[in-house]
Order: structure tokens, then sequence, then C-alpha cells
């Protein structure tokens, strides 16, 4: 491992374990995201039973198992933002400049070492309930790999989206309200609840134009509906999200540190 | 302003540094946050205004001032993070803005009120983490740190996490996670600030054998008069972000600090108290606060005489504070103009 990555690579791990520095309360938090699995899977069971509901392959298993993987990574993404929010209004953010790293890399290494965490925790707890629930789906291990690595370029999506957002701090008063609207938008576009292939035309299409799709969706259909086309198609469009999202939090980054007011000053 | 005569070998130059922060205004009420948006009222603020000095390597050098006197945003400047509205500066031959992640393996710095600790793990992580940040190779940061636990005496709580540790540990950990990659410049911003007094003296002697056994020039900010006295032969007052004194330790102390503030609490009321050099401040029954010229009278002398009259309570005997000095400083600055007439 290089110097470079080895660094980044201590700061994700030193990040890991200060988020289990308090073990009940993270075993805890995912008790939330059983709860919400075990509402969804009694809401599509009793769907399927009424209505014998099935759209493009998508019957109440595959949706479980669906929620299962989206819900895992909406709720296995570290919530960094109110943190860095923090760090520019108060200037904490100065400890971090005169370090021999790059902010947003400390940062983006910090939020994979507590998701990564997370993200473990969340796929066991969702997987033996859904198991239990509504019993397996066909998934081989070539299938998963390419769904967790769509996953891992989802994540980093969000990263980017999020820290977009928490750099804007540098110009308004409080950046809460955006992470609110981000938060619906990706239950709705991202498709939280639902495929794209439950979803109205248009709406689907609205939301195959955001990056917002490629966040929750990709992943998560991939995981349950493997085609090589749509993995090759999400895993391109998640770069070039990436590669845009970079190009303007860089560009954000760049401009906020010129008019760092540090408090205290 | 008094100069000093300056070494050859300079740690840092500054040059008509300045800093203008823009600071936006709002008035009270909803109608206030509505014209707020619309027409946003800007106001500027001059924090620190065309100061220039140098410090030589292995110096000690204090930066005193009041609260918003512009020390945290030079010294702040000084490590890169902020942008200066305008002038020059350079630390060990960079210009901190422009070059921050080279200079950031040259330098160490502690900022009195905010940490670089991990807040939940032990200071033995965040040291590991640092090591591997400033690409220290690993004999050396087991060297480093072996050296650093033993003088700071940070051993027996190097495990315990960081939120559990009092306000001089911490800042012990901070200071030595500050040196461990051998920085070549320390900044100091408010160190001891919180500390008791046993702790402040704990800190101060850290960092004096740092600046005596390693060489490491200390640039140091507070507006403690004590960490200025017992640590630094070098003083620079700044006050409304412009510098007005760059002296001597020994020539402040002789032309400002030689009077101490004594408050004192006797066991029996008495009716007045008079003294050769001594200016009683306030006196109420049993309590008094004098002015000591120690010039005229120590500190011995106006005990000695105090106990004449009455038992003592409790005592305590304090500089004056930053303010009071700068205040002289000007007084003496206006006098000395008129007198020059």
């Amino acid at each position: 491992m290089s110097g470079v990555t080895a660094k980044y690579f201590h700061v994700a791990r030193v990040s890991m374990r200060a988020r289990t520095a308090y073990l009940a309360d993270f075993l805890l938090g995912s008790v939330f995201y059983a709860l919400i699995l075990y509402v969804f899977v009694q809401l599509w069971s009793v769907l399927g039973r009424t209505r014998g509901f099935a759209v493009e392959g998508f019957g109440p298993r595959e949706l479980v198992w669906y929620l299962m993987a989206s819900e895992a990574i909406m709720l296995g993404r570290a919530r960094f933002e109110q943190e860095t929010d923090e760090e520019v209004k108060t200037g904490a953010i100065a400890y971090y400049l005169n370090k021999p790293y790059r902010y947003v890399l400390f940062k983006l290494a910090s939020y994979w070492g507590e998701t990564a965490l997370k993200m473990a925790l969340n796929i066991a707890i969702g997987a033996t309930v859904a198991l239990l629930a509504v019993g397996p789906i066909r998934v081989n291990a070539a299938h998963l790999l390419a769904a967790l690595a769509c996953a891992a370029m989802a994540l980093t999506l969000n990263f980017l989206i999020s820290m977009a957002l928490s750099l804007s701090a540098f110009w308004v008063e409080d950046t809460a309200p955006f992470f609110w609207i981000y938060g619906k938008l990706l239950f709705v576009l991202g498709g939280l609840f639902a495929p794209m292939e439950v979803y109205p035309d248009a709406l689907a299409r609205v939301a195959r134009a955001t990056p917002l799709n490629y966040v929750l969706y990709a992943p998560a259909r991939l995981f349950v509906q493997f085609d090589m086309d749509f993995f090759m198609s999400a895993l391109m469009m998640q770069a070039v999200w990436i590669a845009a999202l970079s190009l303007l939090v860089m560009a954000l980054y760049s401009m906020g540190v010129k008019r760092l007011n540090v408090n205290g000053g | 302003m008094l100069m000093r005569q300056v070494g050859d070998v300079r740690a840092i130059e500054v040059s008509g540094l300045t800093k203008v922060f823009e600071v936006r205004e709002k008035s009270p009420g909803l109608a206030g946050s509505v014209r707020a948006i619309v027409s946003p009222s800007v106001r500027e603020v001059q924090a620190v205004n065309g100061i220039s000095f140098q410090v030589d390597e292995g110096e000690m050098l204090a930066f005193i001032g009041p609260n918003g006197a512009g020390k945290s945003t030079t010294i702040k400047m000084l490590t890169g993070i902020l942008y200066p509205t305008q002038g020059r500066a350079t630390v060990l031959g960079v210009t901190p803005w422009e070059d921050r992640q080279r200079l950031a393996g040259r330098i160490g710095c502690v900022f009195g009120q905010r940490s670089q600790l991990w807040y939940h793990l032990p200071p033995c992580d965040t040291f590991e983490l640092l090591a591997h940040v400033y690409d220290i190779p690993k004999p050396v940061y087991c060297d480093r740190l072996n050296m650093l636990v033993d003088r700071f005496e940070l051993g027996e709580f190097m495990r315990t996490p960081v939120r559990k540790l009092s306000l001089g540990q911490r800042m012990r950990c901070e200071i030595a996670a500050s040196l461990l990659h051998g920085p070549r410049v320390l900044f100091l911003d408010e160190p001891t600030i919180g500390l008791d007094v046993v702790a402040k003296r704990a800190i101060r002697e850290l960092i004096r054998q740092m600046n005596r056994e390693e060489g490491v020039t200390v640039f140091l900010t507070s507006h403690d008069v004590g960490d200025m006295e017992e640590l630094c032969r070098r003083v620079m007052i700044i006050s409304h972000g412009e510098l007005i004194l760059d002296t001597s330790v020994s020539a402040l102390r002789r032309d400002y600090l030689r009077f101490k503030i004594v408050r004192v609490r006797l066991a029996d009321a008495i009716d007045r108290f008079e003294m050769r050099g001594v200016t009683v401040a306030k006196h109420k029954q049993t309590n008094l606060k004098l002015s000591v010229d120690t010039d005229v009278a120590s500190i011995d002398d106006v005990l000695t005489e105090l106990m004449r009259h009455a038992r003592i309570a409790d005592i305590t005997i304090a500089d004056p504070p930053t303010e009071q000095v700068i205040a002289d400083i000007y007084g003496r600055g206006a006098s000395e103009a008129l007198g020059g007439r």
C-alpha cells in the first residue's frame, strides 16, 4: 500500500473504531432498520395475497429483497453532513486544513470507515429478516459481487452529493433544509421503497435522469434482478456522475476555503 | 513602536499582513430577515492591519493581545488556514496559504479552543493515525512517541478515551500530538486557556523543554501575561489588528508589568491602609484591592504591612490584565508624544 493510500486507509480504520466506541448504540441503530423491513414485509405480503401483485418480475418476494438492499444503503451511509456543516460554520475545519492530507479525501475515508461497518451489519440483519419472512431469492456469487461494486459506487455518489450540500455552509447559514429535501428526493427519485419498474413511466423517466436513481435503485435492482446491460450502463452513469460531482465538490471547496471565516479569529 | 535586533536565520517573515472579514448584518425580527435576503448588509471588519515582523529560528515569541485583537487571525494566516487580504508572509521559506500541504509537515499547531484528538478514542489512536498522516517511519514513530509519553507523562491515560480526560491532560496530549512529527515551528494559540495554575505551569515547562532541547521555534498567542513572562524573551503586543509593541519581555516587565494586583480578604475590618508604592483601588470593610508598584514596594513588604493591621483570611496576587497593559502602553505613547512637543 502506498504512503498516500495507507494514510487514508488509517483514517477509515480510526473512523470505524470511533463509531464502535459505543457498541450498544451502534447496534441499536440497526433495530430501526429491521423494524422498517418487518413493516414492509407485512405490506408487500398483503398486496401479493390480495391481488397477485407482480410487475416486470417484481413480486412480493423480490420487493422485500429489493427493499432490504435499498434500505441497507439508505441507512448504512454515514451521516457526516451535520458534522461538516458545523466544522465549516465554527471554524473547526481549521484543524483539517493544516494537516498533510486533503480535507475532502479525509472525509471520504472517514465516511467509508463508518459506512462499511454499517453496511455489513445492515446486510446481515436485512438478509436474515428477508430470509425468514419471504424465503431466498436466486442470486449467484458473481452477480452479488457486481451488485456490491455498484453499491460501492452508489455510496461514493451519495458522499459527493452530501459533501457538495455540506460545503454550501460556506455561503448559507443552515444546510439542514437541503438535506431534508435530499432525503425526501432519495425516497421518491432514488426508488427507496419500490423499483422504477413499479413507477409510472413519466416519473421513472425523470428519476433516471437524476444521480439519485444510481444511489439506491441501481444497486438494489442489480441485487434482485441482475442484468449485464443494466449493470454496465449503471456503472457508466455512476462514473459520469461521480466525475461531475467530484469537480463540483473541488470547485466548491477551493472557493469556500478562500472565503473561510474562522470564528474566534 | 520599539524595534528589536533580529538574527540571520528567519523562521517567520511577515510584511504588511492584512485581513479584512466581511460580516453580514441583520436587523432584528422577521422584516429584518427578509431585508437581509433582499438587500444584505455587509460590514467590513479589519481583523489584522498591515503587520510586519520576523521571528528567528529557535526563538520563543509571545504574541499578546486582548480578545478580538487579531492574534488568532494572524496565527491562522501563518499556518495557511486563512488567506490574507493583503501582504506577504513566509514560514520556513514557504508561503503558508499557497503551499499549505508542504508546510504542514514542518510545523505543529495547537489551538487551545479546538481539539485534534478523536473525542471517543484514547489518545494513542490519534497518535497512531498522525504517524500515518505525517508518514513517520515506524521505528522513528515509536522512539518519538516513547520520548513524548515519558516527557509529557501521558502513560497513565494513553488508553483512556479523550472525553474522560481533564482539560490539563487533554492539552498535554494536544501538544504532544503536534510535536510527534518533529516540527521546526510550533504555533500555540491560547494553549493554557481554561487551565488551573498547576496545569498551566506544567504546560509551560514542557514547551520550554521542547524549545531548549529541540530548538523548536515557538510562536505563542495568549491573553495571559503569565504565559509570556514565564516562557518568552520577546513579546509582540497586538491591539485592534495593529502591532503596538515589539520588545523584550524584560523591557515590558520593567516598563509595564511592575504593577501587581493584590486582592486581600482580612479576618477583621480595618479603617484605612496606606503605604508608599501602594494604591488602594477598592476597600470594602474586610476586602481590599491594591495596586502595588513593585519597584517601590515588594509584595513581601506589603503583606508584612497588611499583617500588622489584621490577620489575612485570603489573598490572590495577579498580573494586570492585558487590557490594562495595553491601555498603559497607549497612555505612555500619548504622554510621550505630548512630552515631545
